[in-house]
C-alpha cells in the first residue's frame, strides 16, 4: 500500500480544500473579526455559546465526522459482499476510507472547538486519538514492511503455510536424530569388529536425510530476486517427513564420536529451536551466534559428517526466516488488533454522544 | 513427438527404431539390413490385388502415431516400405468410407499404428518370382506388415479359386477361436446392446463366415490355476472410475499398448503373464484404478473387442451460439462418410461432440479473434471466408483518409461442401480465429470439437486433405501476419505474396529442438507463424543474451544478408548499397554474389513451432526484386546486431520462467502487497462452489519472482495452451477472452494438470460427481467417492458474458498490488523500473 501514487493526489487536495473550507466556516461563524469582511456570511457578531458542537455549524462538522466513521467501518463488509452488491473498486473505497477518515481530524477539532469538554467527549476524543494514531502507524508500516519483506525474505512462503514448514523442519531433525541413537552406536562400535557386516549396517541405516534428498519445501528452493537485495543468508532445503523415498545415500564412515556429539548438539540445541514456539530468544536464533556454533560444530566432527552440519544449519536459517516472516507479518497486520475494535466502540460511542447531546440536552 | 533426424549414410537412413525390424546375431551384431531408401520414393511397384493391378511407390513416408510425417529441419522424411495393406487401400479407397471394401479384414491393425501382425486375420496368399518362374509363398503372409514387391499376386479371402479358399479357411478358423475365447458382451448390461454391433471381433467373424461357437469352451472365464501373484490376466476390473476392463475378453492384440505408448506417450499398459495367464497389465499388473493410468481412454477407443469399455460420463453440452443447434446421435455420425474409421466407441462414449447447426444467409459462423475451439464441416450452403488484411495500406485516397472512411482490404473466398471443413486452423492450433467465416446461402455445418478432429486427422484419407489445406492457409496467414510485411501498399504486397507464395515451405518444429547452432553457415529465413523461438548469443562460451520471439517475427535473416557483429557500426544506408551493388553485379546465379555468412545465434524451439522457411538463393533474389524488403531487412539486422552487445540479464530469466507466452498473467508487485491475501479470499467468494460443490481458489500467492513481482499461481491463457493437448474429452478449451475454461464433463484424469508446466492446474474432487469404486481392502464393498475435476483461473468469466474480463483477484486487491498482465508487458514493467522509470506520483 502506497500514498504516495497518482490516484491519492485527488484525495489529498480534497481534503486540504476540505479542511481549508471548514476552516474558514468556522472562522466566519465563531471568529468574524480574524477574516475578510467579504467571507463572514454568518454576521458580524459571533452567537452566544455554551459549546460549539451544539450550534448549526458545529452539528453539521460531527454529522459529517459520524458519517466517514459510518463510511470507513462498512469498508470491511464491501469486501465481503456478494458481486452484485459490490459497489465500486474495492481500491477506490480504501482510498476514501483513508483520505475521509483524515479529513474527520480538522472536522472533529474545529466540532469540538478546541475542546475536550466533559468525561465523555473527553473519553470519545481520546479514543479518536487511538483510533487516528494507530490507522496511520498501520498505514506507515503497510507502506514500508512489504519493501522489507521483498528485500528480506526471499523465500517468503504463504504466511498460513508456515506452521507446516516448521512441522517439517522438527520432523526432519528428529529423523536424523533417531538415527543418531546410543544403541545403534554402540552396535556399530561392536560391530567394527568384523567390518563386511559394519559397513552393511552402516549402509543400511545412514542417515536418511541428505542434500540430495526430496528436500522440497516450498521455501527450500530459493525464490529469484530478480534484483532485490538479499540479506538474509541462503537457505538450505529442509526436508519432507514421512518420505520413503529411497535415496542414494552417501558413502561415510562411521564415527562414534561425531555422532555422539551431533546427537548431543541435536537434543539440546536444535530440537528445542525448531520445536520452539518463538525461536528469537534461541541461540540458534541469532544468526550471528548461530554461524559460530555451527562453525564450532564442524570443528568438533569428522570430516565426513560436516555435510549433516550444514544441513542442520539450513534448517535453522530457514527457521530463523520463518519467524522472521511471521515478524514482519504480525507488523504488517497486528495494528488492525486495536484499531478495527476501538474504531467500532468509537461509533457506538459517538452514536451515544449525538443521541445524548440532540436528545437530552 | 520429437521429430528423429536420421543418420545419412550415402543417401541411407537409418533409423534406431528401425532395428526392431532386422535380426542380430548373438553378438549382437546385425545380420540383415534391408531399409528403404529416400530413393524408393521414385520406384514404382506394380502387383495384383484379387487380378486387379495397382501401382504404388515401393517407400511411403514414416508416419507417428498421430498420423504426422516424420521428417527432420530440412523436411527429409524417413521411408518406409509400403505394405500389401497399403496398396489395397490405393485400390479400393476412392473416398471417406470406403474402407469397408477392403477385402483383409484386420483386428490388430490401425493406420496410425505400427504394424505388429499378431491377429494374422489379414493373411493373403502372395505369389511372387522365383528363378524366373511364378511361385507360391509356402505361409500365408500378413498384409499389414509384408512389403510389396513388383509383379506380385496377392489373393485375399474374396478371390475365388483355391487360393482364395486357402484364405478364407485360415481367416475363418482364426476368427473363431478367437471368438471362442474372447467375443463377449460389455460388462455393463446397459452398455451391452449398445456396443455389440461395434465388436470388431463379431464383425471380423461374421465377414469371415465364423462360427463363434464352434470352439468355445469357456475356459477364460474360469480364473486359471493358482496364477502367481502379481503375475497373469487379472479377473474383471472395475477399479477405475472412468473404464471397465474385462480381461477375458482380450485378444491380446496389443493395440492398447500402442495406443497408451505410443499415441498417448503415457506407458502405463504392457503385457504380462505367459500361456494361458498372458494378459495386459497397467503398470506391475495393478488394478486399472490403483495404477498410474490417467483415464485418458485411448485404449478403450483403441480396443476391438469389450476388453476395455467405458462406464457414463457427463453430458457434453454444446456451446452457445447463434443459429439452431442439434446434437448429432452417434449412430447419424457413424453412417456419414466423413466420420467413417472414426472408432465407433469414442462417438458413443462422448455423445454431443458434434452439433448440426443450420444457418441462413448473413449469419455469422465465427469472427476473427474468437476463439478457436472447434471446426466446421460443410454438409451444404456456401460460406464466405473473410480475412482483414489490416497490415497492409488501404488505398481509400485522400479524403477518404481524412474522414477515415477507407477500410482495410479483405482477403475473401468461399466455401462449399466439396471443401468439407472450414476453421480447422485455429481448432488445431489452439490460436484465436485468423477469418471471419459468413453464411452466404443458407448452409447445413456440423460443428465438430477438438477431439474428434484428432480422430479425423489420424485417418490418412481425411487427414491428407486437412493437412494440404492447412499448410497452404498458413503460408498465406504467415505473410499476412509477418512484421516484415506490415505497411506495404496493397499492389506491393501482392508482388511479394506472388514471389513467396510458391518458395516458402511449411515447417513444424517440436519444442527443445535446435533449429541452427551460432557459427553455422546460414541457408534458410524462418517466419514464425505459431510458438516462440529461444534466440541464445554466446561470447566466450557464455551466454550473454537470451531472446524470445514470437509469432509475426522472422530470423535468419543476419547470416543470409552475410553480416557479422563487425558490421554493428555501419548505418543501413551503407550496408544497403554494399548489398545493392554485389546482386545487381551478380548475374542470375545469386548464391555467390554475398558472401554465405554464419549464424550469429543459436535458436531452438521454446514450445510447438510452425515456421515458413525460405532458401538462400529465393531469399536473395527476393531482397534483389525488393528494395524496400532489403532495407528493412538491413535495418531489422543492424538493430540486432547492434542490440547483442547489450546485456538484459532479465531476459534469460523471462524466457526460462516461461513468461513470454502468457497473455494474462496474475503478478503481485511486491512492494505493495500486503500480503492480506484478498486476491485469494476474492477469488472463492466469486466461485463459490458451483463448480466443484466446495468453495476453493483457483490461484495460490505463492510463485516464483521476476523483478519485483511475484508471479502467482494462477493460469496464464497462454498463447500456446500446453494443457489443451490431448484432453481426451475436450472438456477443456479457450473462452470468449482466450482464458482457459474447463467444462463440467471433465473425467479428472489430470492430463491436463500434468501437461501445465506452471502448475496451474488444481485437481480437487468434485462434490457434485459422486462415484462408486470398489473398495481395494474389501473385495465386493464400494465406496463413494467425489470424482476429481480440474479446477483453473476462466478470469471470472467461464461463460463469456462479459465484454472484457473483470477478474476478482485484481478487483479484490485494496492495495492496487495485483494485475493481470502479458508476458512482453511484464517485462517491459520490470525493465522500467531497474531503470528508474517507476517513480512514485505515476
Amino acid at each position: 500500500m502506497r500514498i504516495n501514487r497518482a490516484p491519492h493526489i485527488p484525495w489529498l487536495i480534497f481534503v486540504l480544500l476540505a479542511t481549508a473550507a471548514a476552516t474558514l466556516l468556522y472562522c466566519a461563524q465563531f471568529h468574524p473579526e480574524r477574516v475578510p469582511a467579504s467571507v463572514r456570511f454568518f454576521g458580524e457578531k459571533p452567537p452566544e455559546r455554551a459549546t460549539i458542537g451544539g450550534t448549526p455549524l458545529g452539528l453539521v462538522l460531527g454529522s459529517v465526522s459520524l458519517g466517514i466513521f459510518l463510511f470507513a467501518a462498512m469498508l470491511g463488509m464491501r469486501k465481503r459482499l456478494p458481486a452484485p452488491l459490490r459497489i465500486g473498486h474495492v481500491q477506490r473505497w480504501l482510498r476514501a476510507h483513508i483520505w475521509l477518515t483524515l479529513l474527520t481530524f480538522p472536522l472533529i477539532l474545529l466540532h469540538s472547538g478546541f475542546r475536550f469538554g466533559g468525561p465523555m467527549t473527553t473519553l470519545l476524543m481520546a479514543l479518536y486519538g487511538v483510533v487516528m494514531v494507530s490507522g496511520i502507524y498501520g498505514l506507515y508500516l503497510q507502506h514500508k514492511v512489504p519493501t522489507l519483506m521483498k528485500e528480506r525474505l526471499p523465500a517468503e512462503i504463504v504466511y498460513e503455510q508456515i506452521p507446516n514448514i516448521r512441522a517439517q523442519l522438527c520432523a526432519a531433525a528428529e529423523r536424523l536424530r533417531k538415527t543418531y541413537t546410543r544403541d545403534r552406536a554402540e552396535t556399530r562400535s561392536r560391530d567394527a569388529l568384523a567390518p563386511a557386516a559394519a559397513t552393511a549396517l552402516a549402509t543400511a541405516s545412514l542417515p536418511d536425510v541428505s542434500p540430495h534428498a526430496v528436500f522440497k519445501t516450498p521455501t527450500a528452493v530459493e525464490k529469484p530476486m530478480g534484483g532485490a537485495t538479499i540479506r538474509g543468508t541462503p537457505v538450505a532445503p529442509a526436508a519432507i517427513p514421512g518420505t520413503d523415498v529411497a535415496e542414494p545415500q552417501e558413502e561415510i564412515g562411521f564415527d562414534a564420536p561425531s555422532e555422539a556429539t551431533l546427537a548431543e548438539f541435536i537434543d539440546r540445541q536444535l530440537l528445542p529451536y525448531l520445536n520452539a514456539r518463538r525461536g528469537e530468544k534461541f541461540r540458534l536464533g541469532n544468526g550471528r551466534y548461530a554461524d559460530d556454533t555451527f562453525r564450532h560444530l564442524k570443528l568438533r566432527v569428522a570430516g565426513p559428517y560436516r555435510a549433516r552440519v550444514e544441513e542442520m544449519q539450513g534448517w535453522c536459517d530457514e527457521r530463523r526466516l520463518l519467524d522472521l516472516q511471521t515478524r514482519m507479518q504480525h507488523w504488517l497486520h497486528g495494528w488492525l488488533l486495536i484499531h478495527a475494535p476501538l474504531s467500532f466502540v468509537l461509533i457506538l460511542l459517538t452514536g451515544w454522544h449525538a443521541f445524548v447531546t440532540l436528545f437530552k440536552y | 513427438m520429437a521429430a528423429v533426424i536420421p543418420e545419412t549414410t550415402d543417401g541411407l537412413f537409418v533409423r534406431d527404431d528401425d532395428e526392431g525390424l532386422f535380426s542380430r546375431d548373438i553378438n549382437g551384431q546385425l545380420v540383415r539390413l534391408d531399409a528403404p531408401t529416400q530413393a524408393d520414393y521414385d520406384k514404382q511397384v506394380t502387383l495384383q490385388i484379387d487380378g486387379q493391378e495397382v501401382t504404388v511407390p515401393l517407400a511411403e513416408p514414416l508416419k507417428d502415431a498421430n498420423g504426422n510425417l516424420v521428417q527432420d529441419l530440412d523436411g527429409r522424411t524417413t521411408p518406409r516400405y509400403t505394405t500389401i495393406y497399403d496398396a489395397a487401400v490405393k485400390l479400393y479407397v476412392q473416398q471417406p468410407g470406403d474402407e469397408a471394401k477392403i477385402p483383409i479384414p484386420t483386428l490388430c491393425h490401425l493406420p496410425h499404428m505400427k504394424p505388429v501382425a499378431v491377429c494374422r486375420l489379414c493373411v493373403v496368399q502372395i505369389y511372387g518370382q522365383k528363378r524366373g518362374k511364378r511361385a507360391a509363398e509356402r505361409k500365408l503372409l500378413p498384409a499389414c506388415q509384408h512389403p510389396v514387391k513388383n509383379g506380385m499376386e496377392v489373393f485375399t479371402m474374396n478371390a475365388p479359386g483355391p487360393d482364395g479358399e486357402r484364405v478364407r479357411q485360415s481367416v475363418k478358423v482364426v476368427a473363431e477361436l478367437l471368438a471362442a475365447d474372447h467375443l463377449k458382451p460389455a460388462p455393463q448390461p446397459e452398455l451391452a446392446k449398445e456396443l455389440a454391433p461395434f465388436n470388431e471381433l463379431g464383425s471380423a467373424t461374421l465377414r469371415c463366415g465364423g462360427d463363434a461357437e464352434r470352439f468355445r469352451m469357456d475356459v477364460l472365464s474360469k480364473p486359471p490355476p493358482a496364477p502367481p501373484e502379481r503375475a497373469g490376466r487379472r479377473p474383471l476390473d472395475p477399479s477405475s472410475p472412468t473404464f471397465t476392463v474385462d480381461h477375458s475378453a482380450c485378444i491380446l492384440c496389443d493395440r492398447c499398448v500402442r495406443a497408451c505408448d505410443d499415441v498417448m506417450e503415457n506407458h502405463v499398459i504392457g503385457r504380462t503373464g505367459k500361456g494361458n495367464t498372458a494378459g495386459i497389465g497397467f503398470d506391475l499388473n495393478e488394478p486399472m484404478g490403483e495404477s498410474t493410468c490417467v483415464q485418458c481412454g485411448e485404449c478403450m477407443v483403441s480396443c476391438p473387442t469389450t476388453a476395455i469399455t467405458f462406464k457414463p460420463v457427463a453430458k457434453v453440452e454444446p456451446r452457445r451460439h447463434d443459429g439452431r443447434a442439434e446434437v448429432i446421435s452417434a449412430a447419424e455420425l457413424l453412417r456419414d462418410p466423413v466420420f467413417a474409421g472414426v472408432p465407433p466407441k469414442f462417438l458413443l462414449w462422448q455423445q454431443g461432440l458434434v452439433v448440426r447447426r443450420q444457418m441462413r444467409r448473413g449469419q455469422v459462423v465465427c469472427r476473427k479473434g474468437d476463439p478457436g475451439n472447434t471446426a466446421f464441416i460443410i454438409k451444404s450452403g456456401k460460406l464466405e471466408v473473410a480475412v482483414p488484411l489490416s497490415h497492409v495500406e488501404s488505398s481509400q485516397g485522400f479524403l477518404g483518409g481524412m474522414l477515415g472512411l477507407g477500410r482495410a482490404p479483405v482477403f475473401r473466398a468461399q466455401l462449399t461442401a466439396a471443401d468439407v471443413i472450414a476453421g480447422e486452423m485455429a481448432c488445431l492450433s489452439g490460436s484465436p480465429r485468423n477469418a471471419n467465416l459468413t453464411v452466404l446461402e443458407d448452409a447445413e455445418i456440423w460443428e465438430i470439437r477438438r477431439n474428434v478432429l484428432d480422430r479425423l486427422m489420424r485417418l490418412p484419407t481425411r487427414r491428407a486433405r486437412f493437412e494440404r489445406s492447412y499448410r497452404d492457409r498458413s503460408l498465406d496467414l504467415v505473410l499476412q501476419g509477418s512484421q516484415l510485411f506490415q505497411g506495404f501498399g496493397q499492389e506491393q504486397y501482392k508482388q511479394i505474396v506472388d514471389y513467396l507464395r510458391g518458395r516458402l515451405s511449411f515447417v513444424r518444429v517440436s519444442p527443445g529442438q535446435v533449429l541452427f547452432r551460432q557459427g553455422e553457415p546460414a541457408t534458410d529465413l524462418y517466419l514464425v507463424r505459431l510458438g516462440h523461438v529461444r534466440v541464445g548469443v554466446q561470447r566466450y562460451n557464455n551466454e550473454v543474451r537470451v531472446l524470445s520471439r514470437g509469432p509475426g517475427t522472422i530470423f535468419g535473416e543476419i547470416g543470409l544478408l552475410g553480416l557479422s557483429l563487425s558490421d554493428a557500426a555501419k548505418t543501413p544506408e551503407q550496408v544497403d548499397a554494399a548489398l545493392r551493388t554485389a546482386l545487381e553485379n551478380a548475374g542470375d546465379d545469386l548464391t555467390g554474389a554475398i558472401q554465405s555468412g554464419v549464424r550469429t545465434a543459436t535458436c531452438s524451439a521454446l514450445n510447438y513451432l510452425e515456421l515458413a522457411r525460405l532458401g538462400r538463393s529465393d531469399f536473395l533474389q527476393m531482397v534483389r526484386q525488393f528494395p524496400v524488403l532489403r532495407r528493412r531487412l538491413v535495418e531489422q539486422s543492424l538493430g540486432s546486431l547492434r542490440s547483442e552487445t547489450e546485456f538484459n540479464p532479465l531476459m534469460s530469466e523471462y524466457v526460462e520462467q516461461g513468461l513470454y507466452e502468457g497473455q494474462s498473467i496474475l503478478v503481485l508487485d511486491m512492494d505493495l502487497c500486503t500480503r492480506c491475501d484478498e486476491c485469494t479470499k476474492g477469488c472463492i467468494r466469486q466461485h463459490g462452489d458451483d463448480s466443484h460443490g466446495l468453495p476453493i481458489t483457483r490461484l495460490l500467492r505463492d510463485g516464483r519472482r521476476f523483478g519485483d513481482y511475484l508471479v502467482a499461481t494462477s493460469c496464464r491463457s497462454c498463447t500456446d495452451p500446453h494443457c489443451m493437448s490431448g484432453c481426451p474429452v475436450d472438456s477443456i478449451h479457450r473462452g470468449k477472452h482466450l482464458q482457459i475454461v474447463i467444462e463440467d464433463h471433465c473425467i479428472g484424469c489430470g492430463l491436463c494438470a500434468s501437461n501445465c508446466p506452471y502448475g496451474n492446474i488444481f485437481m480437487v474432487p468434485n462434490r457434485r460427481r459422486i462415484i462408486e469404486v470398489p473398495d481395494a481392502d474389501d473385495p465386493g464393498e464400494t465406496n463413494m467417492i467425489a470424482q476429481l475435476k480440474a479446477a483453473t483461473c476462466d478470469l471470472c468469466d467461464a461463460e463469456g458474458d462479459r465484454s472484457s474480463p473483470k477478474p476478482q483477484c485484481v478487483a479484490s486487491c485494496p492495495h492496487e498490488a495485483a494485475s493481470r498482465v502479458s508476458g512482453p508487458e511484464l517485462l517491459e514493467l520490470v525493465t522500467a523500473r531497474r531503470a528508474g522509470g517507476d517513480s512514485e506520483f505515476l
